[in-house]
């Protein structure tokens, strides 16, 4: 009797062995296993929603105790940007209007504020601690596809990459599997983005093979999505260079991207309703 | 009354999943979530034996797989095995008296061997060598919260599983003092 339960489990174990590895080879053969998902995800999804809702309660609720102390510091700090921000508006109405005539001059319409976009509420992280990707509210019913990009107050936040019937999952930029072709505005260089574990945690990215052939990209530089990327539109604000040093080759470039999206705190994004169609896509 | 314990397990698993990719995806201490359907595994697998462990680590790793969508299989292999080791401990260790110190070394251990493996095919696969870093930054911070996560959840599950055994022994007609 002992004996034969013994048999049992360890039966149990090499069956479930095989199928895991029959699933890991056809999911690398057959690549796409969306339906699946999207079945999970119907089920999923709302449930999470209405889970996400209470924790936002539950930290909304504790926010109300913070520190005095540090409310009026803040407060100070706040008096202090504001005078310098005044300042700044002031100049950067001039150079705005210099801006408004040159586009005129140019007929430069495709403006950041062109697009028409969707705004979606973040519902749930991805499972475990390896991955940068979140669910949203918003899907195939709001005429989502995959490939749409996301942007959220600041900047780029990443792109969709499945879609079900009420929801979408975005992959952030800041997920080392994400690549995202940009340029530099003074200079109008080309480089890549890629997340990086280790430079997430203080807001960045890495800035990979960045063709700064004039040596004149320095930090501070604003960084935008290129022209040239077949999943992205033209000009989302990424972020602001702010390291990079030449590679051994002495050809390309290799720095960080300071996000000027605060992915930590990220609860609401805009979706770009429409795709960027290039040839061959 | 197998079914009903299927049925409560498949329950738990939905519930703490859901609870891992909300809740505490927000309540993250150090940048780091709690792997609370490891937890469960590795707990009814602790109560019940290898065989449930290999089942519901199977199932658990699917839906993870499906949820992350990167490569089905992949995490219900390391959740098998897991809950395989988990449950051969049960002979050994497993009354019916309530006691922490080896579900949590199990949850330890396992919440480890997960993230270390999770390493190994998703990040030295694609030649990222930084595992010190990893270490520091996600598996030992993951381990500590999953553990202490552990310590309160260990306690439910072993209420339940003490309700579903007395349910099951009544039922087939024992009398239970």
């Amino acid at each position: 009797m002992k004996q034969k339960k013994k048999l049992k489990s360890k039966y149990v174990l090499l069956i479930f062995i095989v199928i895991s590895v029959v699933l890991i080879a056809f999911t690398i053969l057959v690549k796409k296993s969306s339906r699946m998902y999207q079945v999970f995800g119907n089920v999923i999804a709302p449930v999470e929603k209405a889970f996400t809702k209470a924790g936002h309660f539950f930290s909304d609720s504790l926010e109300v105790f913070q520190d005095k102390n540090a409310l009026i510091e803040e407060n100070e700090n706040l008096k202090t940007s504001y005078a310098e921000l005044s300042e700044q508006i002031a100049s950067l109405q001039i150079e705005n209007q210099m801006l408004k005539d040159y586009k005129d001059l140019y007929q430069l319409d495709q403006s950041y504020s062109q697009y028409n976009t969707l705004a979606a509420n973040v519902i749930s992280n991805d499972t475990g601690n390896w991955f940068e990707s979140f669910l949203v509210d918003k899907g195939e019913e709001d005429g989502i596809t995959e490939g749409m990009n996301v942007i959220a107050k600041g900047g780029l936040v990443g792109k969709i990459v499945a879609v079900g019937r009420t929801w979408s999952k975005v992959r952030s930029i800041i997920d080392t599997a994400s690549y995202v072709s940009v340029k530099g505005v003074g200079s109008g260089d080309y480089g890549y983005i890629s997340g990086d574990s280790e430079l997430k945690e203080s807001g960045k990215v890495r800035l990979e093979q960045f063709y700064d052939s004039d040596d004149n990209t320095g930090a501070g530089e604003l960084i935008v999505t290129s022209n040239i990327s077949d999943v992205y539109w033209p000009d989302i604000v990424v972020g602001y260079l702010s390291d990079i040093s030449m590679d051994a080759n002495n050809l390309t470039k290799t720095g960080s991207v300071a996000l000027t999206v605060d992915f930590e705190h990220l609860r609401q994004v805009m979706i770009i309703t429409g795709k960027k169609e290039v040839a061959g896509n | 009354m197998k079914l009903k314990r299927i049925a409560v397990y498949i329950g738990l698993l939905f519930i703490f999943f859901v609870l891992q990719c909300s809740v505490f995806g927000k309540l993250c201490l150090a940048g780091v979530t709690p792997d609370l359907c490891l937890v469960l595994i590795l707990s009814l697998a602790y109560f019940r034996g290898s065989s449930w462990g290999v089942v519901f680590g199977f199932l658990t790793g699917l839906l993870y797989d499906i949820f992350s969508g990167y490569m089905i299989g992949v995490s219900c292999l390391i959740f098998l095995l897991l809950g395989f080791a988990a449950g051969k401990c049960n002979k050994d260790y497993f009354d019916y008296n309530f006691d922490l110190k080896v579900p949590l070394l199990l949850i330890a251990a396992g919440d480890f061997f997960y993230n270390l493996y999770m390493y190994a095919v998703s990040f030295l696969l694609f030649g990222d060598t930084k595992l010190l870093y990893y270490l520091r930054h996600i598996m030992l911070p993951a381990m500590i919260y999953t553990v202490l996560a552990g310590a309160l959840l260990y306690r439910v599950l072993f209420l339940i599983e003490q309700k579903l055994s007395t349910d099951e022994r009544k039922a087939d007609g024992y009398f239970v003092s």
